[in-house]
């Protein structure tokens, strides 16, 4: 498989008035082409951070301190402004989590659909409309011609998360980042979104990153995963391996912490919260709440040690003899 | 068994008017929690399962049916005569920022409810805030500390010690660990374990998450379009559910193991103003005959303990 994403120790900080927050903390991963990358993480681990940052959608006091970024071949932090546009929303497409606060109220779907394929100059408006009704019907809107002419608040949560994905395939990109796309949803629908996007992922032939709170959702969909925790990458690997042989004590506490449906099990809460990022811990991030931490993990990052095939963990325990 | 019933509710109804529109929002809904078990309600969004909640401890007020509360039929009493029953039960909102007062630290937001109820002297109230702290897992010295000072999971905690406060035999959970993140959830539900434990608890606990309701319940009731469509102890439920509406739900929860699964519900659920004739999940149901669109269905007792609303499983 081709190289389509390769992220090399990305470092990324946020400038705030109590201090600097390492949002990302020295991150490693490639993607490739047609490949479903899973990050999994809880609020304020980095995962959204360390995505946006492949398009340079930071906020202002946010900045990429450190790391390259390579997406088909060029090299995204040396684009200017007007080359990184060419690629936000036409190679890349976005959807995020709450679909209501990402379009806009006062303006019909069609031309929201329409607007990147316009935007971007790929055809002409009456191609675009076409192409926009096409899309609408693949996403499983009914009576796509009549539902363009109506605004957002006229559609259901559901609806309008298949909106967003029409507005982020309409270019065909060449990557769907797909931010907790369903976290706002019923899990029925949940399960109409993700099972939209497997199909969009085998008729379009495009990668996938999907960022979401749940180990559950990415283990029908992803192909590998990343498990982070307070900026930091703690394991990653195909996710039956991660799932099925978790080695990282916080992987394994994520699997222990969530009740499962199919499987009778105690819960073992994780004890204590996520750190500051401001003042985090040294060494590991994670050891003030691991049961398993040694001396060394208070003092020294761990690097991410092989525990199996592509499967890499981020604890001291796996690099002992 | 009768006596150890602590709320049943009958024929329970709620309509809203929403200009001349009319939503159906809880119609015909009818269960009994029996004291020191959980009673699991699931459903979509819109379901009509927060009605429910709110109408069960007389936050809104039924357009008919009947809420009976450990044997009282508390559903028209007069604010006044409710007031014993309010200390009894209390609830507890997905939320917690909002449902806590911001300008009060939160050892007086807890102590509100004895002056309210006019318990205990001053020491005695400071000394049992204390102890209620300590008890959800939060320092007693942040007594004097405000909402926004903790944590999403800690103000929960603070939200469910408020509940516990007066020794109420009664909570309502309604999703209360939506906004929280998974390794904060594992500690609010292992809390709210130990108390129903420790204090004898009866819990009505709303969610829309089957694995922390499968996880936490004694019974589960499955609600769809403002009717209840299944009601069984939770065993039957999972390993044997009947209802279509209840078979397509269960199978749409992602899994670790991740298998594949058959059924997939189609379309979108009705709008409850104006609810399809006959079975309100006939427009969607895989198995759906033509007595499904005329005639609505009545929740009936299949085997034991176990209830559907379904003209084809009844027959």
């Amino acid at each position: 498989m081709d190289l389509l994403l390769s992220i090399d120790n990305l470092n990324v900080y946020f400038y705030r008035s109590e201090g600097v927050l390492k949002a990302v903390d020295g991150i490693s991963y490639n993607l490739h082409k047609g490949e479903v990358l899973g990050i999994v993480g809880e609020s304020g681990s980095g995962k959204s951070v360390s995505v946006l940052s492949i398009v340079r959608l930071l906020p202002a006091n946010g900045k990429i301190v450190d790391g390259s970024i390579s997406f088909d071949g060029k090299d995204i932090l040396k684009l200017s402004m007007n080359e990184l546009q060419d690629i936000r929303g036409k190679d890349i497409g976005f959807v995020f989590q709450d679909p209501m606060s990402s379009l806009n109220p006062v303006i019909t779907v069609g031309q929201q659909v329409m607007e990147p394929l316009l935007w971007h100059n790929l055809c002409s408006r009456e191609e675009a409309y076409k192409r926009a009704k096409n899309m609408l019907g693949m996403v499983g809107i009914p009576f796509p011609e009549e539902r363009m002419k109506e605004y957002p608040f006229q559609f259901s949560g559901g609806m309008r998360q298949r909106v967003m994905i029409a507005i982020a395939l309409i270019c065909n990109p060449k990557l769907l980042i797909a931010d907790e796309p369903t976290t706002s949803l019923d899990v029925t629908t949940q399960a109409q979104i993700i099972r939209l996007l497997k199909n969009m992922r085998s008729e379009l032939d495009m990668s996938v990153i999907l960022i979401t709170h749940n180990l559950a959702l990415t283990s029908n969909f992803c192909d590998r995963l990343i498990i982070m925790y307070a900026s930091n990458m703690m394991e990653t690997g195909g996710t039956k391996d991660v799932l099925n042989t978790p080695s990282h004590p916080y992987t394994r506490f994520l699997l222990d912490a969530v009740p499962d449906i199919e499987v009778e099990k105690e819960l073992v809460p994780i004890p204590g919260t996520i750190p500051d990022l401001i003042n985090p811990p040294e060494g590991c991030k994670f050891h003030p709440r691991c049961p398993m931490s040694m001396d060394i993990c208070r003092t020294e990052k761990p690097p991410l040690f092989p525990v199996g095939d592509g499967h890499y963990s981020a604890c001291w325990l796996c690099g002992r003899e | 068994m009768e006596d150890k019933i602590l709320i049943s509710v009958k024929n329970l109804k709620k309509y809203f008017s929403r200009g001349k529109d009319i939503v159906h929002a809880v119609e015909d809904v009818s269960f009994n929690i029996r004291r020191g078990e959980t009673l699991g309600l699931v459903g979509e969004s819109g379901s009509g399962k927060s009605t429910v909640a709110r109408l069960i401890i007389r936050l809104i007020d039924t357009d008919g049916g009947n809420i009976i509360f450990d044997g009282v039929d508390i559903t028209t009493l007069s604010e006044k005569a409710l007031k014993p029953f309010r200390r009894r039960m209390q609830i507890v909102f997905q939320d917690p920022a909002s449902s806590l007062n911001p300008q009060m630290t939160v050892g007086t937001i807890i102590k509100e409810q004895f002056l309210i109820h006019k318990l205990g002297t001053k020491q005695e109230q400071e000394k049992w805030v204390e102890e209620l702290l300590e008890k959800v897992g939060i320092d007693p010295s942040f007594k004097d500390a405000y909402p926004h000072e903790f944590s999403g999971g800690q103000q929960q905690r603070i939200c469910i010690a408020r509940a516990i406060a007066l020794r109420s035999e009664f909570i309502i959970c309604d999703e209360p660990l939506s906004s929280l993140d998974v390794s904060i959830q594992a500690q609010i539900i292992k809390l709210l374990e130990d108390l129903q434990k420790e204090l004898g608890l009866t819990y009505l606990f709303i969610s829309h998450d089957l694995a922390v309701v499968k996880h936490l319940s004694d019974s589960i009731a499955v609600m769809y379009l403002g009717k209840l469509v299944e009601f069984s102890n939770k065993k039957d439920l999972f390993s044997n559910p009947l209802h279509p509406y209840t078979i397509t739900l269960l199978s749409s929860v992602p899994t670790i193991k991740g298998e594949e699964k058959e059924v997939e519900l189609k379309g979108e659920p009705p709008s409850p103003i104006n609810p399809p004739e006959g079975c309100p999940f006939n427009p969607r149901c895989p198995k759906k005959e033509d007595i499904c669109e005329r005639e609505t269905p009545i929740l009936e007792e299949i085997c034991e303990g176990h209830f559907v609303a379904c003209h084809i499983v009844q027959r």
